[in-house]
């Protein structure tokens, strides 16, 4: 099974470098454009890794006592 | 022949003589003594606040302009006192409106170097992806469409910034009659395509004939306010744009009815790079350097650019043109 990785960026120029780069090597992605949409991903998916965009932090890091499996 | 001898003892006369003289050569010294240690008092009473401004003098080449003198009298060197403290409260405002300027240039730069930088991180990134990876033929078109988008959007920004150095340079401004109706009709002709996008439409009315500006920078700057409030409103409302007259200058005004801007952010839309939400403005294609250029232009005309705003009602912004 690959890892999952949840990319929360508002750019979405630079999450889909991001996603593209990480499914080339074998990673699987979710992108999320804004807070609400990484909170949505998380109470649905199961991420291994989390890359969050500094701008977004505000927004995001409550989010950060979600279970990382 | 008669012959009178007189004789009589003087000395006591003589004595009287030289007693009176050293009295007065004893009042003469006291006299000028008192009158030098007078003078003297007030040459230094009037030479102090000279001193004290010289001091004052010193502690301000050494950049501190806080402190003022104390104005002791209304003559000449009080009157000196008074104007040295003018000068030093000028100079300080003066100093201090430099460093805002200064600051703010700072500001300006940091925000010029983030806002280029984004595009080209993304450009390079999708650069070294294609070279160092085997992409499908999908994922190729779609990293190319990206470095397409940011170049165009890099493109776009320098251009805005050339235009904003350019006119708050002061160059550039060529002042000719210019009418008003046909202004508008370019203004809904530019404007028209964004619009129909958004299934809003622009209302103008135009109560004065002419205006005396520069035609191209007076339209970059109406549709410049025109794409800020079509931005901000929701789909199908209209946009009000007037021209008309106001003691000796000409006015317009471009009037939206959508969320507005909070108050706190009011007083820094001009700055450039602001966005009110930084996230919603990248969805909205913005840059953060339209106002500025509008506030550029109108001040490039010698007028002022000011904005009436409520959150929740709508955004009108007034441009001052002195005719």
């Amino acid at each position: 099974m690959s890892y999952s990785i949840l990319i929360a960026e508002d750019d979405l120029s630079i999450a889909e470098l991001m996603k593209m780069a990480l499914v080339a090597s074998g990673y699987d992605c979710k992108i999320a454009t804004s807070g609400s949409a990484a909170k949505q991903y998380i109470d649905e998916y199961a991420f291994n890794l989390a890359l969050l965009d500094i701008m977004l932090r505000s927004k995001i890091i409550p989010l950060f006592l979600f279970p990382v499996t | 022949m008669f012959r009178l001898d007189y004789a009589s003892n003087i000395s006591a006369w003589i004595y009287s003589q030289k007693r009176l003289s050293t009295q007065i050569s004893l009042m003469l010294a006291v006299g000028m003594l008192f009158l030098a240690v007078g003078l003297l008092f007030m040459i230094r009473r009037a030479l102090n606040p000279l001193v004290e401004l010289s001091l004052q003098a010193k502690t301000v080449a050494e950049g501190n302009y806080e402190h003022q003198i104390e104005v002791r009298s209304s003559d000449e060197i009080g009157q000196l006192a008074v104007e040295f403290n003018q000068m030093t409260e000028s100079i300080r405002r003066h100093t201090q409106m430099l460093q805002e300027e200064i600051k703010e240039r700072e500001r300006f730069m940091a925000s010029m170097a983030h806002e280029l930088k984004t595009p080209f991180t993304s450009i390079m990134g999708y650069v070294s992806l294609l070279k160092n990876y085997n992409l499908d033929r999908e994922e190729t078109k779609k990293a190319l469409n990206f470095i397409d988008k940011e170049s165009k959007r890099l493109d776009e920004i320098s251009k805005k910034l050339l235009n904003l150095f350019r006119i708050s340079g002061g160059q550039g401004v060529t002042k000719k009659k210019i009418s008003v109706t046909s202004m508008f009709k370019q203004l809904e002709s530019i404007s028209g395509m964004f619009l129909a996008e958004r299934e809003q439409f622009l209302k103008l009315e135009a109560f004065i004939e002419y205006i005396d500006g520069d035609e191209e920078l007076l339209m970059l700057l109406l549709n410049n306010l025109v794409e800020n409030a079509s931005k901000f409103s929701a789909r199908g409302t209209h946009i009000l744009v007037n021209a008309y007259r106001e003691g000796s200058s000409a006015i317009f005004s471009v009037r939206d009815y959508g969320c507005g801007i909070s108050q706190e952010h009011l007083d820094r839309v001009f700055q450039p790079f602001f966005m009110s939400d930084a996230s919603r403005s990248k969805k909205e294609k913005g840059y953060g350097l339209g106002l500025s250029l509008c506030k550029a232009i109108a001040e490039a005309h010698g007028g002022r650019i000011y904005i009436d705003s409520h959150l929740g009602k709508g955004t009108c912004v007034f441009v001052n043109l002195p005719q």
